[in-house]
């Protein structure tokens, strides 16, 4: 059950996901992602942003990201891991898990304890995107921690 | 505060006192509810939901509206039971040479 980061980050945008985490498409695990943390490092600025964590069924295209094993000795992550999408993932409709607004200026962290995870399938390619419906283009990073059953 | 908060969040920003939220994920969907402060002060206009009196654990506002207990870990186990039954029927037809 070893544990994984993994950082996105893109230019923020109102119809490009930030990053998903997805499900491998063979050989795949259980992956419960537990801690998440979202902030722009761009200059501060007044603008609004809407975080949105929706459930998706496949992975669209994007930049790989190779996760970190948070422990040197674990093997490689067998979990999919994509940044600044080109092509969305298929959001799955009335499963977003969470949703958030803050200031551009803000920083926002959400930590789970065992058992308040957020679960990823077993299943081919099905995971867990990153949306920014209401964001300015500016440089924005999320970091996840996930664990692999 | 809640006793059996599942999760907590916290948002920090330079022009305001940081926010500390307690939140708790639906058992039935899994989404991240933010528990709404004391005093009234919201980071969110989440439902606070309700409680489901078969999985015995608190769930969001939509799944208590549905008034159905689906419990998250039994579609989980669907949703992977199905994946695993595509890839078993596609083996057996491979074995006897169909498609």
């Amino acid at each position: 059950m070893a544990k994984y980061a993994a950082k996105m980050q893109r230019t923020a945008s109102t119809t490009a996901s930030l990053g998903s985490i997805n499900a491998a498409a063979s050989a795949m695990r259980r992956v419960k992602i537990y801690d998440i943390l979202l902030g722009s490092e761009a200059a501060p600025a007044d603008n609004a942003f809407l975080h949105t964590i929706q459930r998706c069924t496949t992975a669209g295209t994007s930049t790989a990201i190779t996760p970190q094993p948070l422990d040197p000795a674990d093997a490689a992550a067998g979990t999919v891991a994509g940044q600044a999408h080109s092509a969305e993932p298929t959001y799955t409709a009335n499963q977003i898990l969470l949703d958030v607004a803050v200031n551009q200026k803000a920083t926002f962290r959400w930590v789970a304890i065992p058992g308040g995870e957020l679960v990823i399938p077993a299943t081919a390619s099905n995971g867990i995107g990153f949306q920014t419906p209401v964001a300015s283009a500016v440089l924005l990073t999320g970091q996840v921690h996930f664990e692999e059953q | 505060m809640s006793r059996r908060a599942q999760g907590y969040a916290t948002i920090v920003a330079p022009d305001a006192p940081m926010i500390e939220r307690d939140t708790f994920t639906c058992c039935h969907c899994q989404r991240v509810v933010f528990v709404h402060a004391l005093d009234g002060s919201k980071i969110a206009d989440d439902d606070q939901g309700g409680f489901c009196l078969r999985c015995m654990k608190q769930i969001c506002g939509p799944c208590a509206d549905v008034g159905e207990c689906r419990p998250f870990e039994k579609q989980l186990v669907e949703m992977e039971r199905g994946i695993t039954r595509a890839v078993e029927r596609r083996r057996a037809l491979e074995k006897i040479g169909g498609s």
